[in-house]
């Protein structure tokens, strides 16, 4: 059954034509045929049921008078019938009274008890058997007639109809074959047509091609609709192919852009390098300044120190009250010079010098400090209580100048009798963006401010107790407050006079860039938003 | 105290200071170390004077010096430079060399290391720190620590 | 003139007898032939109109003469009837009462009897049936001949015409047609 799905429609068209036509008229032939062939029979039947009727009307006297030969005379009145094989008669006890036969045929019966009684017609193979009983005038059963006939012309009939059977179906196939294969068309080529143009489609892929249109039936809708469809596909292929070209139009110039963009971006960042290095160049050269300005602006000091040292060991004892104390007030203000250089130095430092920012614990750098100032923790009596303190991202030795001068307030800036109480604190803090800060606390209870002048402590050089109370050249916060600042921390300080203060330092766990900062930053600071 | 060589060592300083050379003869005198101090002003003078050239042609006037101190700023041929100039000399090589400047820069300590020198000293501001330094250093190089003999 | 066998005629006969509802047990005589003939003729004859007065008048075979039949004729013809006429035997005792009857057996072996007979009933619509040699010439109608195995029958048709009656063509057939050039005239 493959084979037969397979074909091609024309094929199946015609095979299904053909094949529709060749049953029709087989079976029309055979039942005609089967029709003709019974009414054959019927009328062979009923012409020999009449013959034997009108013989058995003949010779019923002769029967009935026992005059055999008058009897076989009458039968042999069949000898002109062409078919009859044989006539009997038979008496009333079934005795063979009278015969006729053709040549050579021998199959009468002997006695009519061999038969069924009465009236029958039966068809044999290759004969037929008629039975006619023979009545008397009153109706009584006196005898029995009975006709053999062959089947010739039956079988001539039959083989007749069989011949012209065959040729008129033959030629009516011939015929059915001429006229589907034309009809056929009207069916297979507009399929045709469609899937010719579909595998146009499929291999070109060309939208454009159209099947030509059919008939107004299914496949007249088929065509139109795969045209139809061909020409939403077309139509969306061209607006595919136009919003990909925009796309690329928009694609182009959007790269255009973003390569302008980038060579904005590109020339910003040469720009801002180069800025970088002049800055640092500017640093460097700054620095450089600052020590060699720093260098040689002490460099007189120490001349007038030493000699004036010189002249005060050499005249001690010799020089007067007053002029020993102008020599002593010369030296002082020499001193006083000299340190102001050194924190102007350290100030500038702290701004210029690279930054080395690493993972700094504030615990050991408080610690290293306090042991600096152990000698005079000791000698002022204080107290340092140290809290748990973080380690944060920090350069470490500004850290360090940090806590230095932080601590060396807190001991310096104490009340009088009162033994130094510090206490160093922190706590978690996190600023405006949610980023983690640390509050570091110093508090001490020496003499306290006034927090009117907060902006001022902070201030260079602005002393708030002259300098015959506490030495110091003023210096010292406002290096704090530029360390903090250059770590993106800030610091402030909360105090009541007479009740001590506390310095309150914001730092960062992680640094930001704040300032003028061209640090290096070691690798194990690397986070996504440094700035 | 140990034995005192027989005769003081002279010890060659070089600064261009004036004031500093004053101060530092001073504090040799305050602490009473013997040595024959002699000066030069830069680095030109202090090679002139080790070669014997220069102005310093007769070698009575130019005793070699058991030990130099060293200031590195100085004009002309500077400290540094000189330092180099005498390390790299066979002849001068062996003369230990302390510098004594008022500078603090570890590149300034590394380099003199590197080059050779012996110690490295920065100047105290005050003049009792430098009579101090000359003491420790009359200690220690002159009854410390052996010094090669003159040639 | 054809003759059958005998024992085959009587067989037969002896069908016919078993198809009027007789069975003989012996093989059938003369007698019994003759009565089977004798019975079966009406079947094959047709009366003229005024033969019959009523259509279930009887149909009379009347005996003239010697009657040979005995009982057999009578039984065959028992509750049969010809036509719708129920058959009857009668003995006649003269030739005028054979007027009456439709079938007549004239059992004379006498010729000139069988002629004067037949002349005086040659108008009349009565059947007559000889039994002998060359009867049907003397004027009887049929002439029954018994020879040896053979049985037979001679028809008179002039004497047949005469007397009105039709006789089937099939009973003709089976007999011998006998012509008498003169019809012999009667007193």
């Amino acid at each position: 059954m493959r084979p037969l799905r397979d074909l091609p429609i024309r094929h199946k068209l015609l095979a299904l034509g053909m094949l529709g036509s060749t049953l029709a008229l087989l079976g029309a032939g055979i039942a005609f045929g089967v029709y003709d062939w019974l009414a054959f029979r019927e009328g062979l039947a009923r012409s020999l049921s009449v013959q034997a009727q009108i013989l058995a009307a003949n010779c019923q006297s002769a029967v009935v008078f026992g005059d055999d030969r008058s009897a076989a005379a009458t039968l042999s009145a069949l000898s002109v019938e062409p078919g009859v094989l044989g006539a009997a008669l038979y008496t009333s006890n079934g005795a063979r009274f009278a015969t006729f036969t053709v040549p050579g045929f021998h199959e009468l019966p002997a006695r009519s008890t061999d038969l069924p009684s009465g009236f029958g017609v039966r068809f044999r193979s290759d004969r037929v058997v008629v039975r006619m009983p023979i009545l008397a005038e009153d109706g009584g059963h006196i005898g029995t007639l009975v006709l053999v006939s062959d089947l010739e012309e039956e079988n001539r009939r039959l083989r007749r109809y069989a011949v012209i059977g065959l040729l008129v179906l033959l030629l009516s196939v011939g015929l059915v074959y001429v006229i589907t294969t034309r009809v056929q068309r009207l069916i297979s080529a507009p399929i045709l047509s469609l899937s010719q143009a579909a595998s146009t489609v499929s291999l070109t892929r060309d939208f454009g091609v159209r099947a030509p249109p059919g008939n107004t039936d299914e496949v007249g809708t088929l065509i139109d609709s795969f045209n139809g469809m061909l020409e939403q596909i077309q139509r969306r292929d061209d607006d595919l192919r136009q919003a990909r070209d925009q796309l690329e139009q928009r694609v182009r110039e959007r790269t255009e852009q973003l390569a302008q963009k980038v060579d904005e971006l590109e020339s910003t960042e040469a720009e801002l390098r180069r800025l970088a290095a002049r800055l640092e160049a500017s640093n460097r050269e700054l620095q450089d300044f600052a020590s060699v300005a720093s260098h040689d602006l002490q460099e007189p000091l120490r001349k007038i120190q030493a000699f004036g040292g010189r002249l005060a060991s050499r005249l001690g004892e010799g020089l007067d009250l007053e002029s020993r104390d102008y020599l002593d007030r010369m030296q002082s203000a020499t001193a006083r010079m000299q340190t102001l250089i050194d924190d102007l130095l350290a100030l500038s430092r702290i701004s210029t010098q690279p930054r080395e920012v690493r993972p700094t614990s504030l615990a050991v750098v408080v610690r290293d400090v306090l042991a600096d100032l152990e000698t005079r923790i000791e000698s002022s009596g204080a107290e340092v209580d140290v809290g748990p303190l973080p380690t944060i991202a920090a350069d470490s030795t500004q850290m360090r100048q940090l806590f230095q001068n932080l601590l060396s307030n807190a001991l310096k800036f104490v009340r009088p009798g009162v033994a130094p109480r510090i206490r160093i604190s922190s706590e978690p803090r996190a600023d405006v963006e949610g980023a983690p800060l640390w509050c570091v606390a110093v508090q001490d209870n020496g003499i306290g401010f006034e927090e009117k002048y907060l902006d001022r402590i902070f201030t260079v050089f602005q002393r708030l107790q002259g300098r015959a109370a506490y030495e110091g050249t003023g210096i010292g916060l406002a290096i704090c407050r530029r360390i903090v600042e250059r770590h993106g921390g800030s610091i402030t300080a909360r105090s009541r006079p007479g009740e001590g203060s506390t310095f309150l330092v914001m730092l960062p766990a992680r640094p930001q860039q704040g300032g003028a900062d061209v640090g290096r930053q070691p690798e194990a600071d690397h986070h996504p938003s440094g700035r | 105290m140990l034995a005192v060589s027989p005769k003081p060592i002279t010890i060659l300083l070089a600064d261009d200071d004036e004031d500093d050379r004053r101060l530092t003869k001073d504090a040799f005198a305050e602490s009473r170390l013997a040595n024959d101090l002699r000066c030069v002003e830069d680095g030109q003078q202090l090679l002139d004077y080790l070669r014997r050239e220069g102005a310093f042609r007769d070698a009575a006037a130019a005793p070699r010096p058991g030990l130099i101190l060293l200031d590195l700023n100085m004009p002309k041929l500077d400290g540094r430079e000189a330092l180099q100039a005498i390390k790299a000399d066979p002849t001068l090589r062996s003369i230990p060399v302390v510098v004594l400047t008022t500078s603090k820069s570890e590149e300034d300590v590394f380099r003199s290391y590197d080059l050779g020198v012996n110690s490295f000293i920065t100047k105290p501001v005050s003049f009792e720190g430098l009579v101090e330094v000359v003491r420790i250093l009359g200690h220690y190089w002159f009854e410390i620590v052996e010094l090669p003999s003159n040639r | 003139m054809r003759f059958f066998r005998r024992s085959s005629a009587a067989s037969r006969i002896l069908v016919s007898l078993i198809s009027g509802g007789i069975a003989l047990a012996a093989p059938p005589t003369d007698r019994d032939v003759k009565a089977a003939f004798l019975f079966n003729f009406p079947s094959y004859v047709e009366w003229p109109p005024q033969a019959f007065t009523t259509p279930g008048q009887p149909l009379v075979i009347g005996i003239l003469g010697d009657d040979p039949f005995g009982d057999a004729l009578d039984e065959l013809v028992a509750g049969r009837s010809v036509q719708g006429h129920p058959l009857t035997v009668r003995r006649l005792s003269r030739l005028s009462e054979a007027e009456s009857v439709h079938v007549v057996y004239l059992g004379y072996s006498d010729p000139v009897e069988v002629q004067y007979a037949a002349a005086a009933l040659r108008d009349r619509p009565v059947l007559t049936v000889s039994d002998g040699e060359r009867l049907a010439e003397q004027g009887a109608m049929i002439n029954l001949r018994l020879r040896g195995q053979k049985v037979g029958f001679d028809i008179n048709l002039a004497a047949v015409d005469g007397a009105g009656l039709k006789l089937s063509s099939q009973l003709l057939k089976l007999a011998r047609i006998v012509r008498v050039p003169n019809p012999v005239e009667g007193p």
